[in-house]
């Protein structure tokens, strides 16, 4: 039988994190996917995710 | 061979998933630390709460969620998020996914570390159970 697979689900976040000690905030995006295989693949090394991290104070 | 969805089906798929986090009352979005599953759940860092009706209908198979009320005394912990988790109201995890600093399904160039009383907010949050 065919291996078939659809392209699994895939979560996107803006995350703000206000430090406590500091008062400045952490800005996050986040792309998460829910696919086993793309976990494997970016285990491996070739993550092809974006991601950053930026500080508005 | 890869399956290629209609628009309809993953609207459908998308809006029953998202449905699910309205079961009972309130839903929420849980950064975690230890490793977990979608049974047992690991450590909570930061707790914030989705609207009654956490995402709105699907549109191109993408729902975007509602207003998320921030955790404003975040628990914190002294190791980076692994895990995110959306769960009902009730603590039932409807959809998990991985957090790291690099070589997870998220990743983050710094980690991400949550300290005890920080506030921890999410502007934007889109779900998607079928990418194509």
């Amino acid at each position: 039988m065919p291996d078939l697979s659809g392209q699994m689900g895939e979560l996107r976040f803006t995350l703000q994190i206000k430090r406590k000690e500091t008062g400045l905030t952490d800005t996050v995006e986040l792309v998460g996917y829910l696919d086993e295989e793309k976990l494997k693949e970016l285990q491996n090394g070739s993550n092809s995710l974006d991601s950053s991290t930026e500080r508005s104070d | 061979m890869a399956v290629t969805h209609s628009t309809a089906a993953r609207n459908a798929a998308t809006d029953a998933v998202t449905a699910l986090l309205n079961a009972s009352g309130a839903g929420k979005l849980v950064f975690r630390t230890s490793p977990s599953s979608v049974t047992v759940p690991g450590t909570a860092v930061a707790t914030l709460t989705f609207s009654a009706t956490a995402f709105g209908a699907s549109s191109s198979g993408i729902a975007t969620a509602n207003a998320i009320t921030s955790d404003t005394n975040a628990t914190g912990n002294a190791s980076s998020v692994q895990f995110a988790t959306l769960q009902t109201g009730a603590g039932v995890v409807v959809i998990q996914c991985s957090v790291a600093a690099s070589a997870s399904d998220i990743n983050l160039t710094n980690g991400l570390t949550v300290s005890a009383g920080d506030t921890v907010s999410c502007s934007s949050l889109t779900y998607t159970a079928l990418t194509a």
